[in-house]
């Protein structure tokens, strides 16, 4: 019996990474042309589709994606749609990966060899991957007992600073009449895609009860850290030279300063706090990737513990390389890459979405 | 002499039934020519001399059962008049029930220790009790017996050891464990095939089952109070003879950090003390790591005045942070396990000859920084915080691990090894328990513990 | 699996030689000072280097100035890498302080290429330097045991708090460098002989260059307007006496109003301070407080609005006026264009309140 929280957790932890993956990019390119307005439509669209997914997901205690697929769909749909939504979860996991790589190359150790920052990380990942389902929700719960008193304290101390630009946040503010603006839209879902992991996860949340209230906390969480990601830089490097920073985020990180503290700079702490997330979120995202591609290798029988391990480090040899491969992309590339990742992982969550609904809809004709 | 009239249910026969599963539950029936007399009483708390002495040896030497039954009437401390509750209590607090003829007498001949009892050499607590396990099997169960007088407590022997063949106890709260715990415990000794069994963290070693391990999943403790207060939480201990030591299972991390004392102590300072705790463990494991990650790779995140300060204190080193590091540290393991060898008198001596002398020669000679010093003392001292050895062992290797991630990619590479270790903590389990959870403190204590989460 | 991973961990630790360098093998910069050179458009670069030094308990301070002049910055910093034995450092520069004169002709070069380099922290202190960046960075008050510490301390109000001076870090620079309708400002370092300096003046720019430089007095009124709290004493007339009130508390706001097309900037400053110096040494009693917070808070309004207009008279908007009218209205497109067309009519009012409530430890 897992408890709801951790159900939460997941969602928070795919909420906070946005700052890595891109989405304030998104929302500050498009501070003058309705990233305001999409923010408001974006916690809606979210929370429902939250709240859709976890309503049909439930029908299926215990089941993960595979199970429900096999189950229901015709049996040569399976293998394709599994392997299209392992891949998307393997991509989602490379790109927090390789931006924070490029993130640590630039803010923390630019003489470390990238490769080596690389292996490092890709060997903690690996290790953590294979471990079940159940203890990687404690390692996330742990990891996020660590790292979230830090990022609030970091934003908070950002929202306190003296020189902490009020007008120009005001400013932006005025744009918000603008039409709502499709890719900051798209970005800012990205906040609420946590509750997708449940494709997996599923299978270790018995009963998952949740009321109104947990959704309100869902939309709340969701609006507050978008409203941060998108103001907090601007009311540091104003509306206009905000844009001139890459990882804004990590920027604005740099400019506060703590006064009384044997490390000065907030950058560091936020980079520690934001390793450790980013860690455990490419974790989780690989581990539901690992076991949507293992469930199209046929099941061992019970001997075959050791074949199940070659199939695990398989898939997960290619995921290495892909990310070995990928670091060859430059600044630019990187940054298109992910943001065509965050649309297309819309219309993916959607199609999951849809296909269960449709799963359950069989089940409930058959059982008729 | 006063005429029994018992309250119906009180026998011989209702005790053992209420004691059963009690390995050290002593059933005698004593036979003379003409009379019978039957004898019941638990081994580990009755003083076996006085019941030879007392209740046997008058039993032969008596002519009819009405005069022996005169006699135990009049024994110091028999009862006679007492209902199913009083009875049970006396039995467990050390007492013999005696059925002669139709009469059933219960005689207190509890079994007084306090003599053989030593006093706790490795888990001291400031304020509380001090008798520490000793290696006499029966002793303990009377240690134990004495602490925690309920008709609940079971206990089970069995023999470890093809050589050795050494006595072991199993106890439990038979309304609070959690019996596929016990299952799996009783299945895995079963298996167990060693010939010699000689301490109690062996048999934690073998009992374990997975090959690789760098934490203790079962606590191996000399407190009969932690004993006690852990069969209570619905645990189950494991006792040696000749052992000492009394392991605890299932033991999951938090346990680890948890001193006796904690209950002694007001609440809050029972708070700020586990906290200490914690915050040893964290500087011990991190600050020799960040040491050589801030020297080595990373110095902009000191501050400035910091950063100039270790600068100038490794102006003279001639050699990398690490090496510094590693030196410093072997030194300081090299001390506490000498000090551990040598002989009581002597241990002092070698401390002092050790951190002062090298400590300051070294600084002096230019080999190593001031700050390393200080760094290294700090690590030495929360080290042994920890109130169980075992533990502290444990983080005594883990924190090189952490210094090996240092050397190899800096920063980076201790948080990246902090994420490795967390995910390899709660992925543990142990017997069926997850090792390592946030929020494990507020379920513990809390009387009976779920029954494991699957 | 254990057989790879004790590979993979083998291997990082032999991957690590060649980045691995000790802080003892490093040399920080802690300053940076840049002026122009000699020939037109050349960079004067000098780097102010901290050394440590092995011996904790001695009180003295090391340092070295390094000094290259070339086409470009990093060429200039490049060189210098030839002249010590060490790896030059820059994650500790704490202070970047431009030359009078190059300051005079655009900061926006040395201010991208601080911005862009990643050793380089956002936090770090601009300033100018007078009457050039070297002689400030040759400072070395008799104070100090860390290398420049006391420029450090200075600018960061960790130490003195001093009315003065105003500190502007690397971001606040970027930021009202790009932001439309504030102007950015930078404080001017004054090096008085090899062993003292003298913060106490701003330089106001336009989106480039120095423009316009505020008076001591003027700073201290700018740095009243623009942060709380600010710990200074004004002086106060009353019936030929002087005196002077320490100000315990400050505030101050504004309200941009339209009246009839006009605009009208409306400065409420809020004082409560402490009688500090009497040259009538009378008794003061309720009626003296009264009379010296009246007083005070007159001699006060004129100041400011004096200080007001000479800003406004420049064309210059340190305080962000027009960023603030901006964040009021939402008429996106329009705004700033009508904002600079009412910049010249600006109007001031000043309502200042000072409210002397203690007359000192003595009556």
């Amino acid at each position: 019996m897992t408890k709801n929280r951790y159900y939460f957790w997941l969602i928070l932890m795919n909420s906070l990474i946005n700052i890595v993956n891109f989405v304030p990019r998104e929302l500050i390119d498009g501070r003058f042309t309705g990233a305001q307005a999409s923010i408001p439509l974006a916690v809606a669209a979210g929370t429902l589709l939250t709240l859709l997914f976890t309503a049909v997901i439930r029908k299926f205690p215990g089941m993960g994606v595979p199970e429900i697929f096999t189950a229901t769909l015709p049996k040569f749909t399976v293998p394709p749609l599994l392997m299209v939504f392992g891949l998307l979860w393997c991509i989602a996991g490379l790109i927090t990966l390789l931006s924070f790589v490029d993130i640590t190359l630039r803010f923390i150790s630019p003489d470390t060899g990238p490769l080596l920052v690389l292996i490092s990380f890709l060997a903690v990942v690996c290790f953590s991957v294979r471990i079940d389902s159940h203890s990687l929700l404690y390692t996330l719960e742990m990891m996020l007992g660590i790292s979230l008193p830090l990022i609030v304290y970091a934003t908070i101390k950002a929202v306190m600073t003296p020189s902490f630009c009020w007008d120009s946040v005001l400013q932006t503010f005025t744009y918000s009449l603008h039409a709502p603006n499709w890719h900051s839209f798209l970005a800012s879902t990205f906040s609420f895609s946590g509750y997708i992991n449940l494709a997996i996860f599923n299978r270790v949340f018995q009963q998952l009860k949740l009321k109104p209230f947990h959704f309100v906390l869902v939309a709340l969480q969701g609006l507050v850290v978008l409203l941060l990601s998108l103001f907090v830089p601007i009311g540091f490097f104003g509306t206009a030279a905000v844009e001139k920073h890459i990882y804004t985020w990590f920027s604005t990180a740099d400019s506060i300063r703590i006064e009384t503290f044997i490390i000065e700079r907030m950058l560091f702490i936020f980079y520690m706090a934001y390793l450790t997330l980013s860690l455990v979120s490419i974790i989780i995202h690989w581990h539901v990737g690992k076991e949507l591609l293992l469930s199209l290798f046929p099941a061992p029988k019970r001997k075959a513990a050791k074949a199940r391990k070659w199939q695990e480090a398989s898939i997960l040899a290619g995921f290495c390389a892909a990310a070995v491969i990928l670091m060859r992309l430059d600044q630019y590339e990187l940054n298109t890459f992910g943001v065509i990742f965050l649309d297309v992982r819309w219309y993916g969550e959607i199609a999951l979405l849809l296909l269960l609904l449709y799963c359950y809809a069989v089940t409930r004709r058959r059982s008729l | 002499m006063v005429e029994q009239r018992h309250k119906p249910g009180v026998s011989p026969e209702w005790i053992q039934e209420q004691l059963s599963g009690f390995a050290d539950l002593e059933h005698r029936k004593l036979q003379a020519s003409s009379d019978e007399a039957e004898l019941l009483y638990i081994k580990s708390v009755t003083d076996g001399q006085s019941i030879s002495q007392a209740v046997i040896a008058p039993f032969y030497e008596m002519d009819s059962g009405e005069a022996y039954g005169a006699y135990l009437g009049g024994l110091p401390g028999s009862h006679t008049e007492v209902d199913g509750k009083q009875a049970l209590e006396l039995m467990l607090g050390g007492s013999a029930c005696i059925r002669s003829g139709s009469r059933i007498f219960i005689c207190e001949l509890p079994k007084a220790e306090a003599g053989a009892v030593r006093e706790t050499v490795t888990e001291s607590v400031s304020q509380g009790p001090s008798d520490a396990l000793g290696e006499d099997l029966t002793v303990n169960l009377n240690l134990i017996r004495r602490r925690y007088q309920s008709a609940q407590l079971k206990l089970e022997m069995t023999v470890i050891g093809n050589i050795s063949r050494t006595k072991t106890a199993i106890l439990y709260d038979e309304s609070r464990v959690d019996h596929r715990v016990l299952a799996e415990l009783k299945e895995r000794l079963d298996t167990l095939q060693i010939d010699v069994l000689q301490a109690a963290g062996e048999l934690d070693k073998y009992i374990s089952g997975d090959k690789v391990r760098i934490f203790p999943k079962t606590i191996v403790t000399e407190r009969p109070d932690r004993v006690v207060f852990n069969l209570a939480e619905g645990k189950v201990a494991v006792m040696l003879d000749t052992a000492g030591y009394a392991i605890i299972l299932p033991a999951i991390f938090n346990d680890f950090f948890t001193a006796m004392d904690d209950k002694i102590h007001l609440p809050v300072v029972g708070r700020f003390l586990k906290l200490l705790r914690i915050l040893g463990v964290v500087l011990t494991l991190w600050l020799p790591a960040l040491y050589v990650a801030f020297t080595s790779y990373n110095p902009e995140i000191v501050r400035v005045q910091i950063a100039l300060l270790i600068a100038g204190s490794r102006a003279t080193v001639p050699y990398p942070s690490f090496v510094e590091v590693l030196i410093m540290l072997l030194m300081m393991e090299f001390l506490t396990e000498a000090s551990l060898r040598l002989p009581r008198a002597i241990g002092p001596t070698a401390t002092t000859v050790g951190g002062l002398i090298l400590g300051q020669a070294a600084t002096a000679a230019g080999l190593v920084g001031n700050i390393m010093i200080i760094l290294v003392s700090v690590v030495a001292i929360s080290n042994f915080m920890i109130p169980l050895n075992m533990m502290s062992f444990s983080i005594r290797v883990l924190k090189y691990f952490f210094i090996l991630a240092a050397i190899a990619t800096g920063l980076v590479g201790v948080v990246c090894c902090l994420v490795g270790f967390t995910a390899y903590l709660c992925s543990q389990r142990s017997f069926g328990q997850p090792y390592f959870k946030l929020f494990a403190l507020e379920s513990a204590g809390s009387g009976k513990k779920g029954s494991g989460e699957k | 699996m254990r057989r790879a991973l004790c590979g993979i961990i083998a291997l990082l630790l032999l991957c690590t030689g060649c980045e691995y360098k000790d802080i003892d093998r490093r040399i920080f910069v802690v300053a940076i000072g840049i002026d122009k050179g000699q020939e037109a458009g050349d960079f004067k670069v000098s780097l102010k280097l901290a050394l440590p030094q092995g011996d904790v308990s001695k009180n003295e301070e090391k340092m070295q100035i390094l000094t290259e002049e070339s086409t470009s910055i990093s060429e200039a910093l490049r060189r210098m890498k030839s002249r010590v034995e060490k790896e030059l450092d820059y994650v500790h520069c704490k202070s970047i302080v431009l030359g009078d004169g190059l300051a005079a002709e655009g900061v926006g070069h040395v201010l991208d290429w601080a911005v862009r380099r990643r050793d380089m922290q956002l936090i770090l202190n601009f300033s100018i330097g007078r009457p050039n960046a070297l002689e400030v960075l040759q400072v070395k008050p008799p104070s100090e045991r860390i290398p420049s510490n006391s420029l450090i301390m200075a600018m960061s109000g960790q130490g003195t708090e001093s009315p003065f001076i105003t500190s502007v870090y690397t971001y606040e620079l970027m930021r009202k460098l790009y932001e439309k309708g504030i102007d950015p400002i930078l404080p001017i370092i004054e090096a008085q002989g090899k062993e003292e300096f003298l913060i106490d003046k701003i330089a106001l720019l336009d989106k480039n260059k120095t423009r316009l430089v505020l008076t001591a007095d003027e700073t201290r009124l700018f740095n009243l307007l623009t942060r709380p709290n600010l710990r200074t004493n004004f002086p106060a007339y009353v019936q030929g006496g002087m005196y002077q009130y320490y100000t315990e508390s400050s505030k101050s706001s504004y309200k941009i109003e339209i009246q009839e097309g006009e605009p009208l900037i409306r400065y409420t400053i809020r004082i409560k301070g402490i009688i500090e110096e009497n040259s009538a040494q009378t008794e003061a009693d309720q009626k003296l407080l009264d009379e010296i917070s009246a007083s005070g808070a007159e001699e006060l309004r004129t100041d400011v609005e004096a200080m007001l207009s000479k800003v406004q008279k420049s064309g210059l908007d340190p305080f962000g006026w027009g960023l603030h009218y901006g964040a009021r209205h939402w008429n996106n497109e329009t705004e700033m264009e009508i904002w600079e067309r009412l910049f010249p009519h600006i109007r001031f009012e000043v309502d200042a309140k000072v409210a002397v409530k203690y007359s000192g430890m003595i009556k």
